[in-house]
């Protein structure tokens, strides 16, 4: 799969730990019509896979479940490839852990 | 309601364009997200601008999943169309297959013997070391260990080995057996970057005699005499005699280069003596050296020269006219066999491109004859992209079938012709079907199919179907295709006469060296080689006292008519090449008569079917005790004594660092093709067995049962009554072993063969079917000329002419193109010539034989036309 640059900042936001789609919309800037895509185009080459978050902790903080993303040990790879070309790509924030 | 606002109501519209089996799931994530930011406290433009991005998700989701969709109904159409015509679909993966899987098996071997590095650590920069005679033509011969020595001189050789091929005998755990094996220097394990897989190489102190006798195992006699025991390490066995320490076991499959590679069992240390180390004239040893850093071969070549101006200038008795030459190992590997497998794989191109040919012409026709099937769906709003994809995935399919059936018949033809080759190929080569075969025959089927579904598509332009539509059912071929068509036979036909013009010559250089007499009769001999341990056999006495009784023991076994022995027998692999002097002919300084020197009983010529021409042979009385004598054939009477009698001359021998007595010749026999058959019979000196014993020789047994071999157990017998510690080997009948020689050519001949019967079976298809649709094209035609009062006789020989005419000018083209490409052969051939006119005629008349059969269906088809029926049709 050819790494473009955004997907490679999608990749890279969720390998840091942003891991719901508007979350990732908010930390690379881009549009929801480039995020979703590029999100599907990497569950679909098995460099994330996403799982719905336990219904119990939506429910505690009464909001709707959550679709959360994870880097797979081959996103893992693929991103050094990208990283290794796109240096810049370690400029992006880290999450804040306490959220 | 948050629901209400223009961004959810976006969703549930977008998610019409997602995939019903994921639309739920798509919605819910997209309602969570959106509430989210809603929560989040986005404002409502930036959440309609989110919402937005649903649409492009939906639609990239709907994309990607219209292609699947697309595919797996071009994939389900496919199939369906093959097994509608079962008849046609397996024509065409038959071709494929046989195309296909040939060039797979050619490939195979192509892949294990030219493509795949030796397993030697840089093999490109491994060279052996010849010595060269330019003055006789001879340009390798092996080199004396005094060579060995002086070349260390030389910078461009980084590192050198000496190797010496030889056999020996094996006791200690289980029956004494001959094995073959080498010695070889210390350096040669670090030169080509082997290393016994248990234990160790060997040491440099181990090239001298003072160093203690060791020994390293070959896997296979260590699997085979000692169990795979790993503690065989440090243990004592006997090799000829000599307590011998095992210090290591070679890892499997490991071969010493180029044409020393063989059933190495025995590896053991070079331990010259004084007298070995400094042997000049004794031309047994091969040199391997690797190339220094930086070094070209030409480089290397050039010192390499230099220094053998100088050794012979200061050598001059021994080294006169000496010089050397470099050769890759590579090269030298693969030398004999690569123009073989150049030609086979030319053979299979060609058989590629016509069943190729072939398939395109079946895929055409049929295409043909579903003109209103597509035009259907042309007209349902098929663009031209989805029929060339539909065209694209039917034949795709096809060749996947067909590679699947390439690789499954290119590993039958492997395994059922590989035997006839073998012994051309290299020991090391694995000739075998592998996932890299495999993948390479799928890949070319995959890649060829594409390509005839390309074409195919290129032929039934969007624009002509919408007219076969408007035309009616009547299916009707346009001026270009049957051009096409046309073409594809007539290539189709000039490949195959040029595969059939090629193996011809290939067959009859075969039978033209098949029929070379040999020079005796090698019908009915048994032949075993025995080696008598120096330990027990320590004087010539001894030697000869064992032949004589051997000998006399074998020709009382019944079936046994005369058993004979020779030190070098006919086809044999081993020459002795000696150098000569003749008497009263003062050799200038340096300059060598070489003759092949062979000894052997008094029956020898009787028993093997010789003659003797001139003088007598052997008697027993030849023997220690009288005056030495020789025998020399008709070769060395006729090269060395021109338009004299060589009989009552006399020569001396020099053999190894000693020169013989001189000796009388009492004779003249005829002349054995000694080494093959293609080769021309060099000057050969027979001498006395009992005069000259050696204790490596081979018994000759000629046998009445008919079958020499079953003689084997009680000649074995024999000689075990004689000594039962002494080992029979390489037992093989003389007819196998002149078999074994013509191997490549025999090999060559049978698959180009083959493949050539394949390519004019295609061809005959081919024209089956062209002559075939032509008629069904022509039926009213056919059915106006009947009407107008032609006979049916006449149809006939309208539809067998058109059948030889498109044969006539693919022949013709095919003879011009094999005469251009004659060439090729020309060093694969014995005494034929490239472009050999009886051959060529014998495969216009196959061609022109299979063109009037292929074309008798058709014109039996033709001459049932009922003219009334084909008027009403038209």
């Amino acid at each position: 799969m050819r790494i473009t640059l955004a997907t490679a900042l999608v990749l890279q936001a969720i390998a840091r730990g942003h891991r719901y789609g508007f979350e990732v919309v908010d930390v690379t800037g881009y549009p929801t019509g480039t995020v979703y895509p590029a999100l599907r185009r990497l569950e679909r080459e098995g460099y994330v896979h996403s799982r719905w978050e336990a219904e119990r902790t939506a429910f505690s903080e009464a909001r709707p479940q959550r679709r959360y993303y994870e880097i797979t040990p081959a996103g893992k790879g693929a991103l050094a490839d990208a990283v290794e070309r796109l240096h810049f790509l370690v400029a992006l924030p880290m999450a804040n852990p306490a959220k | 309601m948050i629901l209400r606002s223009f961004s959810h109501r976006i969703i549930p519209l977008a998610a019409w364009l997602v995939p019903s089996w994921r639309r739920s799931e798509w919605m819910r994530e997209w309602g969570a997200e959106l509430e989210h930011m809603q929560l989040g406290g986005c404002s409502r433009a930036k959440l309609s601008s989110a919402a937005v991005g649903a649409l492009a998700d939906a639609f990239w989701l709907r994309i990607h999943a219209l292609q699947i969709d697309l595919w797996w109904s071009d994939l389900r159409l496919a199939v369906r169309h093959a097994a509608r015509r079962p008849a046609f679909a397996l024509l065409v993966t038959i071709t494929i297959a046989l195309g296909l899987g040939a060039a797979g098996a050619v490939f195979a071997m192509a892949d294990a013997v030219l493509l795949r590095p030796l397993a030697y650590k840089d093999p490109a920069r491994l060279v052996f070391v010849w010595h060269t005679l330019p003055e006789h033509n001879v340009f390798e011969i092996e080199a004396t260990p005094f060579d060995y020595r002086a070349w260390h001189e030389a910078r461009s050789l980084s590192s050198l080995a000496l190797i010496a091929a030889e056999s020996f005998t094996l006791t200690g755990s289980g029956d004494p057996e001959r094995v073959h094996g080498c010695r070889a220097t210390a350096s040669l394990f670090s030169l080509l970057g082997i290393a016994p897989g248990i234990g160790r190489g060997f040491e440099p102190a181990e090239d001298t005699f003072a160093a203690p006798p060791v020994v390293i195992l070959s896997d296979g006699v260590w699997r085979r005499r000692f169990a795979a025991d790993a503690a065989v390490l440090g243990r004592s066995i006997e090799i000829d005699g000599i307590a011998t320490t095992v210090v290591g076991v070679m890892p499997p499959r490991t071969y010493l280069p180029g044409p020393l590679a063989g059933d190495d069992e025995l590896w053991l240390p070079m331990r010259m003596g004084p007298a070995e180390r400094d042997d000049e004239i004794g031309h047994n040893y091969t040199v391997v050296g690797r190339l220094a850093d930086g070094v070209s071969l030409a480089q290397a070549s050039a010192e390499m020269s230099t220094l053998a101006a100088a050794i012979a200038a200061s050598h001059p008795d021994t080294h006169k006219a000496i010089g050397v030459r470099l050769v890759p190992v590579p090269e030298q590997t693969v030398r004999g066999i690569r123009p073989a497998i150049l030609v086979l794989l030319c053979g299979v191109a060609l058989l590629v491109t016509i069943a190729s040919a072939n398939v395109i012409t079946l895929l055409l026709a049929e295409a043909s004859s579903r003109r209103q099937e597509l035009a259907v769906r042309a007209a349902l709003g098929a663009g031209r992209a989805r029929l060339v994809s539909l065209a694209v995935t039917e034949s795709l399919v096809l060749a996947a079938v067909g590679g699947l059936g390439a690789v499954t018949f290119a590993d039958w033809a492997v395994r059922a012709l590989l035997p006839a080759f073998a012994d051309a190929l290299p020991p090391a080569a694995e000739v075998a079907v592998d996932a890299r075969t495999a993948m390479a025959t799928m890949g070319a089927a995959l890649v060829l199919g594409i390509g005839f579904g390309a074409l195919v598509a290129a032929h039934r332009p969007a624009g002509a179907l919408t007219h076969a539509l408007r035309s009616g059912g009547r299916i009707s071929s346009s001026r270009g295709a049957a051009r096409t068509r046309n073409l594809m036979v007539i290539v189709q036909v000039a490949l195959a006469i040029i595969l059939l013009a090629g193996s011809g010559v290939m067959v009859r250089s075969f039978v033209r060296l098949a029929d070379v007499q040999p020079g005796f009769e090698p019908g009915d001999l048994l032949t075993f080689r025995l080696a008598l341990p120096a330990a027990s056999y320590s004087s010539p006495e001894a030697e000869t006292s064992f032949v004589r009784d051997a000998v006399a023991r074998l020709v009382t076994i019944p079936g046994i008519a005369a058993a004979a022995v020779n030190t070098r027998i006919p086809f044999g692999r081993n020459r002795g090449a000696n150098g000569i002097t003749i008497e009263g002919r003062p050799a200038a300084r340096g300059d060598m008569l070489i003759a092949d020197q062979r000894e052997v009983t008094a029956a020898y010529f009787q028993t093997v079917g010789m003659r003797v021409i001139e003088g007598r042979g052997f008697t027993d009385r030849d023997d220690a005790r009288s005056e030495p004598v020789a025998i020399v054939n008709r070769a060395m009477a006729q090269r060395f004594w021109p338009g004299a009698s060589p009989i009552d001359g006399r020569v001396r021998v020099a053999a190894g660092d000693e020169e013989s007595g001189w000796l009388k010749i009492v004779g003249i026999v005829n002349d054995v093709h000694h080494i093959d058959l293609s080769r021309l019979p060099v000057p050969e000196l027979y001498r006395p067995f009992a005069q000259m014993p050696l204790r490596t020789f081979t018994v000759l047994l000629r046998t009445t049962t008919g079958d020499p071999t079953s003689i084997a157990p009680l000649a074995r017998r024999a000689i075990s009554d004689l000594d039962a510690h002494l080992p029979l080997y390489d037992l093989r009948t003389m007819a196998s072993r002149i078999a074994d020689s013509v191997a490549k050519t025999r090999g060559l001949a049978l698959l180009l063969f083959l493949t050539a019967v394949v390519a004019a079976m295609m061809a005959a298809v081919a024209i089956y079917g062209s002559i075939w649709y032509s008629v069904t094209q022509r039926i009213p035609e056919i059915g106006v000329r009947l009407a107008l009062g032609a006979t049916r006789r006449s149809v006939c020989i309208l539809v067998v002419t058109r059948a030889l005419a498109t044969t006539a000018i693919g022949a013709a083209a095919g003879f011009v193109a094999s005469i251009v490409i004659s060439p090729m052969l020309g060093g694969l051939l014995f005494d034929t010539r490239a472009v050999d006119p009886g051959t060529y005629g014998v495969v216009l008349v196959v061609l022109a034989l299979l063109s009037v059969s292929a074309s008798l269906a058709p014109a039996r088809r033709a001459m049932r036309v009922d003219p009334l029926t084909a008027l009403r049709a038209d």
